[in-house]
């Protein structure tokens, strides 16, 4: 990753999968990192891992789902690193359902999760980049927002709301140099999955593979790089073409 | 991000931003092969880079004219060995009111734009496939959304976003990507020529309130055409300054 160099970056949902990729590109790249995320042990092994590489991290288990929550560790940041220049939305939520099965709790959990989450730390953080005149927000959303198969009621739907959250957030941010942009993942391979599962989606697939953490990573780190700093409102898909079979897609 | 000892052209880049991702992607190590219609002007950035140091040559040729093309590109494999990237940049437009435009300028225009961005894919991807790698960057515009007075290029951008996202699919299971930038308000030599009414409006649509700089596409352009950007493909990438966010 590079135009990250001495950067402060956010990552919530910094310990998955991706969320560790994420979190390791950003510190490859000389940023400053905060890694967020529910479980302290996972957060606190990703930041000795960057730390053991000589990079700068500051960790903090914080439930994104309690607004509360949200405040104190975005203040917790700011007294360790200062301003933050760089936020990366990526808790992900994918359980879905078909509508007689999405209970209360259910759908609450989505919401919290892909939504509020997003909008509690775009809340306390992209005032403050307003002010320094600098910032970049990616948030990470999901293909399934397109609503394209079926049991997915509540995650197509919290992850479709992303969509207006990030192009609302560009047009509000766009005079003070505060870009906000959305990575829209498609099938990414998870170590959850057989070798036959992923054979199967990948010939489904118009590039004949799946993703990978590293496609979504150097993404995620040319949105957050001055390199695309005229670059705001976008959804672009890391999908190896999926995205051509739905009308929705651009 | 690589792109290092890549091969790439650049059509009409003796001018604009095809000139800069040329600079670019020769200075990050690509051999690059300048194109424009005009002779004098890839003399005159083949002869600029070329002091620089830097690895390129130049192709003077019509892209609308198929023999031209295949020559050049069939060229450009005899040079450099290969051709992995191409990017689709040279374009024009005439504009005015429906009922004012002649079918020349529908012509011309739908030829620059979508019958050159065809011919140079189709002759291109050969050798591409050949190779199971290949980059396509097709540059329409953001007005391919529709902008009044702009009916032969709206359509001609358009087409190409159609063509994208069909060799998006054909070409996918190759190694190929195919994908469209889509370019706002750019500062080039064309704005300098605006008078400063038509830059006050135009700005005032503008949510960052500024133009973008060729450096912009540049580095867009180069991010889609790097090897690693393979699991991207069919997109529409918008480089605007959140001007695609509204119309009006
Ligand atoms: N500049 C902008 O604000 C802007 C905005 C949106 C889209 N675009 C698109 O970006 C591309 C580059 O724009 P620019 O502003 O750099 O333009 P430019 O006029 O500076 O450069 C385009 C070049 O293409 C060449 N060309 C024209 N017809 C050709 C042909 N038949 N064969 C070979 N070369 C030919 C021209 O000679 C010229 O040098 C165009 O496709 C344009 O439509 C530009």
């Amino acid at each position: 990753m590079d135009g990250v160099e001495n950067k402060t970056a956010v990552i919530v949902g910094g310990t998955g999968e991706i969320g560790k990729a994420i979190s390791l590109g950003f510190a490859d790249g000389g940023a400053k990192v905060a890694v967020c995320d529910t479980d302290q042990k996972q957060v606190d092994s990703i930041v000795e891992a960057i730390k053991g590489k000589g990079g700068k991290a500051f960790g903090l288990a914080v439930d994104p789902a309690k607004p509360e929550a949200v405040k104190a560790a975005v203040s917790k940041i700011k007294a360790e690193f200062g301003s933050i220049d760089i936020l990366v939305n990526n808790v992900d939520d994918s359980e879905g359902f078909e509508i007689a099965d999405v209970s209360d709790d259910r759908w609450s959990n989505s919401v919290n999760k892909n939504l509020n989450s997003v909008l509690y730390f775009c809340r306390e953080i992209i005032p403050g980049m307003r002010e320094n005149k600098y910032g970049r927000v990616v948030n990470i959303t999901d293909i399934d927002y397109l609503g394209w198969r079926k049991g997915k009621v509540n995650c197509s739907a919290t992850k479709a709301a992303i969509f207006g959250l990030t192009r609302s957030l560009a047009l509000e941010g766009a005079h003070d140099n505060v870009t906000t942009n959305c990575l829209i993942k498609g099938e990414t391979a998870g170590s959850d999955l057989s070798d036959d599962e992923r054979a199967k989606m990948a010939s489904r697939t118009p590039v004949k593979r799946l993703g990978t953490p590293e496609d979504i990573v150097r993404t995620v780190g040319f949105f957050a790089s001055q390199k695309a700093k005229y670059i705001t409102g976008q959804m672009l898909f890391v999908c190896g073409g999926k995205s051509l079979y739905s009308s929705m897609a651009f | 991000m690589s792109i290092k000892n890549r091969v790439a052209l650049i059509t009409g880049s003796g001018s604009g931003i095809g000139k800069q991702t040329a600079l670019r992607m020769a200075e990050s190590g690509a051999k690059v092969v300048i194109n424009d219609l005009v002779t004098d002007k890839v003399d005159a950035t083949v002869k600029e880079f070329k002091a620089m140091g830097l690895d390129v040559i130049g192709k003077p040729a019509d892209i609308c004219d198929k023999t031209s093309v295949d020559n050049m590109i069939k060229e450009t494999v005899d040079t450099f060995g290969s051709i992995d990237i191409l990017v689709n940049n040279a374009g024009m437009e005439y504009a005015g009111a429906l009922r004012k435009l002649s079918e020349r300028d529908f012509d011309v225009t739908i030829n620059v734009n979508l019958k050159g961005t065809f011919l140079c894919c189709q002759a291109a991807h050969n050798y591409m496939v050949k190779n199971s790698h290949g980059r396509i960057v097709n540059i329409a515009s953001r007005a391919w959304l529709g902008g009044p007075g702009q009916a032969p290029y709206t359509s001609a951008k358009a087409g190409m976003v159609g063509l994208t996202r069909g060799l998006a699919l054909e070409l996918g299971g190759k190694g190929i990507t195919s994908n469209c930038i889509a370019p706002g308000l750019i500062h080039t030599p064309l704005w300098e020529e605006l008078p400063e009414k038509n830059q006050k409006f135009l700005l005032s649509k503008q949510p960052t309130g500024q133009l973008g700089e060729v450096d912009d596409l540049a580095y867009a352009i180069m991010f889609l055409a790097d090897d690693d950007s393979s699991f991207i493909t069919g997109q529409i990438f918008y480089v605007c300054g959140g001007r695609s966010l509204f119309s009006g």
